[in-house]
């Protein structure tokens, strides 16, 4: 066993970086933690033990608003993968035009959610150009934000269109990584593309597939800014989310009740996020 | 096939981009796209009491004021070089108005200005002004709301006390300092910082003469008005910005006229809990209107969709015939259609009597100093609100854009170029009218304009929207600490 003073440095340097740590991270938690049984107006906090969480569960677009987040979470998750590994594929494939692709499909990622959201807005609203599009093809034009079936729909559209660079270019990081002899020798035992991907790139690509998948499971489940610029939540609460309730409580005040949905959605992520993220990784281990 | 699946790729990725990038002319559809994209200046979001100053969107005339009395800046001010920190949410044409009038003041007397904007939504405003409150950090100068929603800045802590300033009760009007006064203390907050704005119908008035209709009276005769429009005509009879925060409500807290009439302690008993709003059939009768227009069908194809510009717009061209609006809908006017300001006119929201006719007004927002502003900048502060209430200062915010309501201050009277409808709103103002009821109660959810634009498409019936409007109140008023809630 090492001796204590053998090693190269003293405990005591970790010390700054875990008070920054501390204060930055652990007293604001608990604090919200204790924020979120109180009614509190900035200035003064008074303890009605777990009456917030029972009056978040019983308004009336909670429920809309978790079914919603779940399904924007889970769908924007799935799509951004499943499309974001075929272009990954097909950038790493050699083409010639694949450095400037790399360029284009990261762009989005760059801009801001509340400009994604005006574009969108832009595109989808009536006389926009997706409905032209339609019209001129002979389809009927959509209220794509103001009809309740298509609104969410529309969310999830643009979250994907701005979030799919990052996961593309994770992946092809991922293809990259694998030895090309590994390539080689299965082409040579006369494997077919499909045998390739499925039994070569898929299980090596599974780090990065559990890199993405945590990455676009949290961001889907806590994501908010684009949806409020692009419905508000609406119409009705047909794309309300956890986010857009808990910004429309801390808009009118009622900070208390907000910080237990905050707390809320906190649990919902660590309780979604961690079994799967260890489930994956164990899956790793026996692949590897 | 490799070649050409790139290409595609590349095609379709370089569009969306190309999407992304190109402003598109017609996203004036849209409210929220007004909303978000030009900082609210046209829609406004919201109703909180405290909206209007920003959808003031302009006008080309410039104008001159009479003057308040006794408002002759005093000689002497000179504040070289002390620098002031103002912050305030109003944008467009309105927000010129503000820059010239305070250019003109740090020109009389050097002091420094450097102004802030806050967030032009005012419930984000709102937020961003209670948090500095919380921790020690309001702008010298800032803009608040008033009323009820003073109360959220904790004003006797955080506000400066202006009722030892002379001034204050010689320049600003009584029934303004009623709303931003303690009435224990005596304490006076605040001073207006634009002009009021009035609620009602504007309507296209040739559509009006081609058709032969008179203003209507009650309700009854109002959706008559409405059954013409839509038998004779190709137009709609009411165009409603739903898209909107405020065009959702507005005709919902006008109502409120005729709440206050039949009971004028109803908002007091509210907020102590001592009625609840669907006792009362009159309030009740708000949400029914909303439900007519849409059983009826005489208001737009696809309301959430419709934005405040796109209201005016159709207004003014004759393709909707009447919109419950403000009188800050003159100013897009003005923008929109400056020609066509004339051929529009004014009435009250009507209700079961032609006899008991009236408007709901929302009172300016407000300018307040910080109560822990530095010493030697409180003369230079002091010195700029008086200057904000003098007609000095109204003729340089004049001269930027013409006023479409009254700026609360004795002795100023509203210029000759402002449009007919909002002196007929005006006329309505001195005969017959109210504040709405958030200036008396802070209680509103925060999913009112969800319900609103619920109700509105047909989603809930008046009974369902009150159900969840109370549901969604008691929330906020138990946040609030609200005494017996």
């Amino acid at each position: 066993m090492k001796n204590r003073n053998q090693k190269t440095y003293p405990l005591w340097m970790g010390a700054p970086g875990l008070l920054v740590y501390v204060v930055i991270f652990i007293v604001p938690t608990f604090a919200s933690f204790y924020f979120s049984t109180t009614i509190w107006n900035l200035k003064d906090a008074v303890f009605v033990g777990p009456e917030n969480f029972i009056t978040f569960f019983t308004m009336t677009n909670t429920r809309t608003a978790l079914i919603n987040t779940a399904i924007f979470a889970l769908s924007t998750c799935a799509v951004k993968i499943v499309l974001g590994l075929l272009l990954a594929r097909y950038v790493c494939s050699g083409i010639r035009s694949g450095k400037y692709l790399k360029i284009v499909i990261f762009f989005p990622y760059l801009l801001g959610n509340v400009v994604v959201a005006l574009a969108f807005r832009a595109l989808l609203e009536p006389a926009g150009t997706v409905n032209q599009f339609l019209t001129a093809i002979g389809l009927e034009a959509v209220h794509w934000l103001t009809d309740k079936r298509f609104a969410l729909l529309s969310c999830i559209i643009a979250d994907i269109w701005k979030g799919i660079g990052t996961v593309t270019i994770i992946l092809i990081a991922g293809i990259c990584a694998i030895p090309k002899t590994y390539f080689e020798a299965a082409a040579i035992d006369g494997a077919s593309p499909w045998g390739i991907f499925r039994r070569i790139t898929l299980p090596l690509l599974l780090p990065s597939v559990n890199t993405v998948l945590t990455l676009c499971l949290i961001g889907g489940l806590r994501s908010y800014d684009l949806i409020q610029a692009l419905t508000g939540g609406g119409p009705g609460y047909s794309s309300e989310v956890l986010g857009t309730v808990i910004y429309k409580l801390f808009a009118r005040g009622s900070y208390g009740l907000a910080t237990a949905g905050n707390v809320i959605l906190f649990v919902a992520v660590a309780l979604i996020v961690f079994p799967l993220n260890s489930f994956i990784a164990r899956r790793e281990a026996e692949i590897l | 096939m490799k070649k050409k699946l790139a290409l595609a790729l590349v095609l379709s990725l370089t569009l969306g981009l190309v999407a992304c990038g190109s402003p598109d002319e017609s996203s004036s559809g849209s409210g929220k796209d007004q909303a978000s994209a030009s900082g609210d200046e046209s829609g406004s979001s919201d109703t909180s009491g405290d909206r209007s100053e920003d959808e003031d969107g302009s006008s080309d005339a410039s104008a001159e004021s009479s003057g308040a009395d006794g408002t002759e800046t005093p000689e002497g001010w000179n504040f070289e070089g002390v620098p002031l920190n103002i912050a305030h949410s109003t944008t467009g044409e309105v927000g010129d108005a503000l820059q010239a009038q305070l250019d003109a003041f740090s020109e009389l007397t050097g002091c420094k200005i450097e102004v802030e904007l806050l967030s032009s939504n005012s419930e984000e405003s709102v937020y961003t002004l209670e948090v500095r409150a919380a921790t020690g950090n309001l702008p010298d100068l800032f803009q608040s709301s008033i009323g009820a929603q003073l109360d959220k800045l904790d004003p006797a802590a955080n506000i400066y006390d202006l009722s030892g300033q002379d001034w204050i009760y010689q320049n600003v009007t009584s029934s303004y300092l009623d709303l931003v006064s303690d009435p224990e203390t005596g304490a006076v907050y605040c001073i207006p910082l634009t002009t009021s704005n009035v609620a009602g119908c504007f309507y296209n008035k040739k559509v009006y003469e081609d058709l032969k209709l008179e203003i209507p009276l009650t309700w009854e005769e109002f959706l008559n008005n409405c059954e013409i429009i839509k038998t004779q005509t190709d137009k709609v009879p009411v165009v409603t910005p739903y898209s909107d925060g405020a065009g959702a409500q507005i005709l919902f807290l006008s109502q409120y006229f005729y709440v206050h009439q039949e009971d004028p302690d109803f908002a007091d008993k509210y907020t102590n809990k001592e009625t609840e709003l669907h006792d009362s059939e009159t309030f009740m009768r708000g949400l029914h209107k909303l439900n007519d227009l849409y059983t009826k069908q005489y208001q737009s194809d696809d309301p959430l969709a419709v934005s405040f510009e796109k209201s005016a717009t159709d207004l003014a061209n004759g393709d909707a015939v009447m919109t419950f609006s403000r009188t800050n809908i003159l100013s897009t006017l003005s923008n929109v259609a400056p020609d066509k300001i004339e051929e529009i006119g004014f009435f009250p929201l009507p209700d079961t009597s032609p006899d008991v006719r009236g408007v709901a007004t929302w009172m300016p927002v407000a300018w307040c100093v910080s109560k822990n502003i530095a010493p030697e900048k409180e003369a230079c502060a002091l010195a700029l609100m008086e200057y904000l209430t003098t007609g000095e200062a109204i003729d340089a915010y004049c001269k930027v854009t013409v006023p479409t309501g009254a700026f609360m201050l004795n002795g100023v009277e509203l210029p000759d170029t402002i449009s007919s409808a909002a002196r007929e709103a005006q006329e309505w103002v001195a005969k017959s009218s109210t504040s709405v009821m958030e200036y008396s109660c802070n209680i509103k959810g925060s999913n009112m304009v969800t319900i609103l634009q619920m109700a509105e498409t047909g989603e809930y019936t008046p009974e369902e929207a009150i159900s969840e409007i109370e549901k969604d109140n008691a929330i906020d008023a138990r946040q609030k600490g609200v005494a017996g809630w």
